[in-house]
């Protein structure tokens, strides 16, 4: 069991020899340049991906950043608006109010006036009732009841219209 | 099933003959000029030895020059299933193959001899685990024989090493500069003759280390398969057969194991041996 037989070792080389040169002609140098090739593409691939990666990452940085500022710039606006709008309107109010006051004052005074033209009025109405019932009197120079007839009778004459 | 056709037919001859366990076993390890196949004896093609340099060289066709034939056949065959299939990303049969093409390449040849020597040395050592590798697997096959039980064909296939290393040792680093690489550096020159005649030593025995570590390994596991196998004989009864048999279970799983692993520390290896005679400063 333990000799060596020369014919058998022969045939073992020959066969190893036959098989190795047809594999590594035909087989294995295709599959070895596949998988080299592959093991490159796979390689490149991955660095793309890594740089892809890190570049879409700056970009979504760049884009937070973005937002964040348009948010901030957003916010600055609506309370500068606010601001505005509450100047505006306290102005508004103030302007209303001083215009009001205004009219009240004019309003007043014009009622005023008019209460004193109509005073006016009515006392020279009454001083006009006045000489023109003692003109009546002194016209008629009639005696206590006469007298207050005559009154009676120019009151009664007069228009209706004075009593407002 | 064929295994128990083998015992019930080795059962029946053993009797008839009076032959001893131990003779059938070593029969069925042995090389031989036929191959049993079920109905049919193929009486395999028997030549005169001729004359080599002085050694008389029988270059028979025998049972193991067969099987390792069909062992290349298989390979060839695998690689171009393999090969056929080629596509951007592995699948199948393919991608069986390119995993351990890939694991020598990456894991033995440039783990053990660097970048360059490596890939240089990849195919050889593809072709050693493969064709080892499946040798061993077809001695678990019914009807087929281990031819890595054959000691004569590790011994060539160790040899195959051997020639490997001195050759591109000496390509490498010119005669002269390869057999002095071969004396540690540091060595003082009084001790030099005698370092080199144990480094000369060393190196035959580092593969005769691999012929025998292979033979013996494949040889074993298929020796404690028919004995126990062979119990049954001895014993003259099925009631040992249980017992037998899954021993025998057992121990053909442990040889699967066995033929993996042999295979691939011989190509372990020899790319350590090659790689460590191209890089002498190692």
């Amino acid at each position: 069991m333990l000799e060596l037989d020369p014919g058998m070792m022969i045939w073992t080389w020959i066969t190893f020899a036959i098989v190795m040169v047809i594999l590594s002609k035909t087989a294995l140098k295709p599959i070895l340049q596949a998988i080299e090739s592959r093991e490159l593409s796979v390689k490149e691939n991955l660095e793309n991906a890594e740089r892809q990666r890190l570049e879409a990452q700056a970009l979504l940085e760049k884009h937070n950043q973005l937002l964040s500022e348009a948010e901030n710039q957003g916010q600055k606006i609506i309370k500068e608006n606010q601001l505005l709008a509450e100047k505006l309107r306290q102005e508004i109010l103030e302007r209303s109010r001083a215009e009001s006051a205004i009219l009240l004052e004019k309003t007043t005074r014009e009622i005023e006036a008019l209460k004193e033209s109509a005073l006016a009025e009515l006392r020279a109405e009454v001083a006009d009732l006045a000489i023109g019932a003692a003109e009546k009197i002194l016209l008629e120079n009639l005696d206590e009841a006469r007298q207050k007839t005559v009154v009676d009778a120019y009151l009664q004459s007069l228009p209706k219209t004075m009593n407002n | 099933m064929i295994n128990l056709e083998h015992t019930a037919a080795a059962a029946d001859t053993a009797i008839a003959q009076n032959e001893n366990i131990g003779t059938w076993i070593g029969h069925h390890l042995q090389n031989s000029n036929e191959w049993h196949l079920p109905g049919l004896h193929l009486h395999l093609p028997h030549f005169h030895p001729v004359n080599l340099f002085g050694v008389q060289v029988d270059l028979s066709i025998t049972n193991h020059v067969v099987m390792l034939v069909l062992a290349g056949l298989f390979i060839i065959l695998l690689f171009r299933l393999a090969l056929g299939k080629i596509r951007p990303y592995p699948r199948g049969v393919g991608a069986l193959v390119e995993m351990l093409v890939v694991f020598i390449r990456d894991e033995v040849a440039i783990a053990n001899m660097g970048e360059k020597e490596g890939r240089r040395f990849t195919p050889l050592l593809i072709t050693y685990f493969f064709f080892i590798l499946t040798a061993n697997l077809m001695g678990l096959i019914p009807l087929f024989s281990t031819a890595t039980g054959n000691i004569s064909v590790t011994a060539a296939m160790a040899l195959i090493t051997f020639f490997a290393t001195q050759l591109f040792g000496i390509m490498e680093s010119g005669p002269v500069g390869y057999y002095k690489n071969l004396v540690p550096h540091g060595v003082p020159w009084y001790l030099w003759p005698l370092m080199f005649v144990i480094e000369i030593m060393g190196l035959i025995a580092k593969h005769v280390a691999l012929t025998i570590r292979l033979f013996a390994n494949m040889t074993a596991g298929h020796i404690v398969l028919f004995a126990f196998l062979g119990l049954i004989i001895i014993f003259k009864s099925y009631l040992v057969s249980p017992v037998s048999i899954g021993f025998a279970i057992f121990v053909y799983f442990l040889e699967l194991l066995v033929a993996f692993i042999q295979a691939y520390i011989f190509t372990v290896l020899s790319a350590l041996f090659i790689g460590m005679s191209v890089h002498p400063e190692h």
